[in-house]
């Protein structure tokens, strides 16, 4: 567990490479013209209550392409507030059943949102497929997924199968399907891969096009009422 | 190498704009530049991740502690790049993160001009022609109005055309450069002139005291030209005290319904023809009733359909006349593919003018239709030699030359 012991720190660093890429924007911006805002507390309204939170703008590209993306942001928030800010799910009053159940519900979403992604990457016109940065996101993603469910699989496996509670249907699954492969997982390694991979993922929004995770909302609250929107 | 500040003329919200692409290549799928010319520089998204990448390099933190480090190359590839795209704000249309392309492309060229590095060589003869002759196309002024003359002489209109610095009449009708000068397009003036008649409206036009409503210089980045022409357009329409300013050229009607109002607010209103027959046809004064049997499909202009949401008022017009089909384009309203005329690319790229409208023109021929309608002389003109130029069986028609044979 040395690792996890130096987590604070690691943390502490991420924050700091996020930091430094977010600012870099932040010093462009500054150097921008004022300009009158129109749109005013309507749009800083529909931004927070109705663009944001239900994606709108990615609507007009299709239903696909607007599943993939939703799923993937509510579990984004999901996990963020999950292992980040987990006062934020305590103080919502929700209990520990409640809270396993979603946790299930938002993995299985996010797997299905990285899903469609790479099928819809693989059906789309070829020049539109991505290049590097972009695989390099959604493999991260999936990499963090799947890292995650296996590290779920191995917690249930430590236990006694009689002791076995708190799991639902997708560890449960997992677990009965390891179990019946007569493989067991390795709790620690695979901790390790999970936490770096999360924190390189992490570290690299601002430097890669993952940025529009932070923009796009801040665009949509606090910037210009656009004839595209 | 001259300074040349990119971000020069760019205010907060265009800066957090090109921070919120999220290069989802949406625009690939639609840029009309890109269907022709397969440079993905070419592609918004192309554009705005190297400017993104040149304006931190230039004005990040790294930039900050140890320096700017942007190499003169990179500047220069993106800036060529930045010209060869018609602002038809299909772009703007797809993209989920509702970027306003054309107002930052724009404004970006206006900081190149400003700095000597733009307009392109070709584009600067239009600037020159404006300031000489007020028209783009090196036009004596005395000529900008003798189409309604001729049109009277030859009988084609019932009422001599009126100058409106001697009527004083409330409707002005604001010809354009194009509909003044080419000859194959004069036809558009001359059948809105007669609809009017018809119509028993008082209006007049300018003939050669009308300038150049300064789109095109605005869209080159030509700043200074466009704001001498708005200035001096306003101050001639506050003068002549005119209710109402009728255009028949998109990017006339654009520039003045839209840039003209950031410059200040208009006394006048300001409508495009189609809105404004859409009136007269509502308040009976016109009655298309004559049958014109005819298969059509409608060009969406850019100016008017994706830059001023007017995409039912000419079809509506084209459904009242009797006779009509109106079959419509895979690509129409607003992803109504750009016919390549606009945003200086006529004058910098021809080569791309001429391919972008050509395969308008195959859009056009794919649904069977006779004719092809529009409602802008620069898109008439554009996908007019296009027909020449491919031999196809189209006919170009613009909207007021169906109306009037049906209520003539």
């Amino acid at each position: 567990m040395e690792l996890l012991s130096y987590l604070k720190y690691l943390k502490l660093g991420v924050y700091f490479i996020l930091l430094v890429g977010i600012s870099s924007h932040i010093l462009v911006w500054m150097d921008g013209l004022v300009e009158e805002r129109e749109g005013g507390i309507k749009k800083f309204l529909r931004g927070i209550f109705f663009r944001v939170p239900f994606q709108t703008g990615i609507m007009k590209l299709g239903l696909s392409r607007w599943t993939a993306h939703f799923l993937i942001f509510l579990s984004f928030l999901w996990f963020l507030f999950f292992y980040w800010f987990p006062w934020v799910i305590k103080s919502s009053g929700l209990n520990e059943k409640t809270v396993f159940v979603l946790h299930d519900l938002f993995s299985l979403a996010l797997f299905s949102g990285i899903s469609i992604a790479f099928l819809r990457r693989f059906f789309s016109r070829k020049d539109t497929r991505g290049e590097f940065e972009d695989f390099y996101s959604l493999s991260m993603l999936f990499g963090i997924w799947l890292s995650g469910f296996l590290l779920q699989i191995s917690k249930i496996q430590s236990i006694e199968k009689t002791a076995r509670k708190g799991e639902f249907f997708l560890g449960k699954f997992g677990t009965w399907l390891f179990d019946n492969m007569g493989v067991n997982l390795s709790f620690v390694p695979l901790l390790y891969i999970h936490v770096m991979l999360v924190l390189i993922f992490v570290a690299s929004i601002p430097w890669t096009k993952m940025i529009h995770i932070l923009m796009l909302p801040l665009k949509e609250v606090f910037g210009r009422e656009n004839a595209g929107n | 190498m001259p300074e040349i500040n990119l971000s020069e003329n760019l205010s907060i919200f265009d800066l957090l704009d090109i921070s919120a692409c999220a290069s989802c290549r949406e625009c690939y799928l639609y840029c009309p530049v890109y269907d022709v010319d397969r440079r993905k520089v070419l592609t918004p998204r192309e554009k705005l991740k190297t400017l993104n990448s040149i304006l931190k390099k230039e004005r990040g933190l790294l930039a900050l502690l140890f320096g700017p480090r942007v190499r003169e190359k990179e500047i220069m590839d993106f800036l060529s790049a930045l010209y060869e795209c018609s602002v038809c704000a299909q772009c703007r249309e797809v993209c989920p993160a509702g970027i306003d392309t054309p107002k930052l492309w724009e404004r970006i060229r206006a900081g190149m001009v400003s700095s000597g590095y733009g307009p392109l060589p070709q584009q600067k003869t239009i600037s020159q022609s404006i300031k000489n002759y007020d028209n783009p196309w090196m036009q004596p002024r005395a000529m900008r109005g003798k189409w309604a003359d001729r049109a009277f002489k030859e009988g084609r209109i019932s009422k001599q055309v009126q100058d409106i610095t001697k009527n004083r009449a409330k409707v002005l009708y604001y010809v354009g450069c194009t509909a003044s000068y080419d000859q194959n397009i004069t036809e558009v003036a001359i059948n809105f002139v007669e609809l009017m008649n018809i119509a028993g409206i008082e209006f007049g036009i300018l003939g050669p005291r009308e300038k150049c409503c300064g789109s095109t210089p605005l869209r080159i980045g030509d700043y200074k030209t466009f704001e001498e022409q708005a200035l001096a357009n306003i101050k001639l329409f506050t003068e002549l005290q005119v209710h109402t300013v009728v255009f028949s050229c998109s990017g006339c009607f654009k520039t003045m319904n839209q840039d003209y109002r950031e410059l200040q607010k208009l006394p006048f209103r300001t409508v495009h023809l189609v809105q404004f027959l859409l009136e007269l046809i509502e308040e009976k004064k016109l009655i298309p009733v004559k049958e014109v049997p005819l298969k059509i499909t409608y060009h969406d202009p850019c100016h008017l359909g994706r830059h001023n949401r007017l995409y039912d008022e000419p079809r509506e017009i084209l459904k009242r006349i009797p006779g009509i089909e109106l079959i419509e384009m895979k690509r129409s309203r607003e992803f109504s593919r750009c016919c390549g005329a606009g945003g200086g690319v006529k004058a910098g790229f021809p080569s791309i003018n001429n391919a972008m409208s050509d395969m308008r023109i195959d859009d056009a021929e794919s649904t069977g239709a006779d004719e092809l309608v529009t409602a802008c002389p620069f898109c008439y003109q554009s996908l007019m030699l296009s027909i020449q130029r491919k031999n196809s069986y189209l006919k170009i028609r613009d909207v007021t030359e169906l109306l009037i044979r049906s209520v003539k």
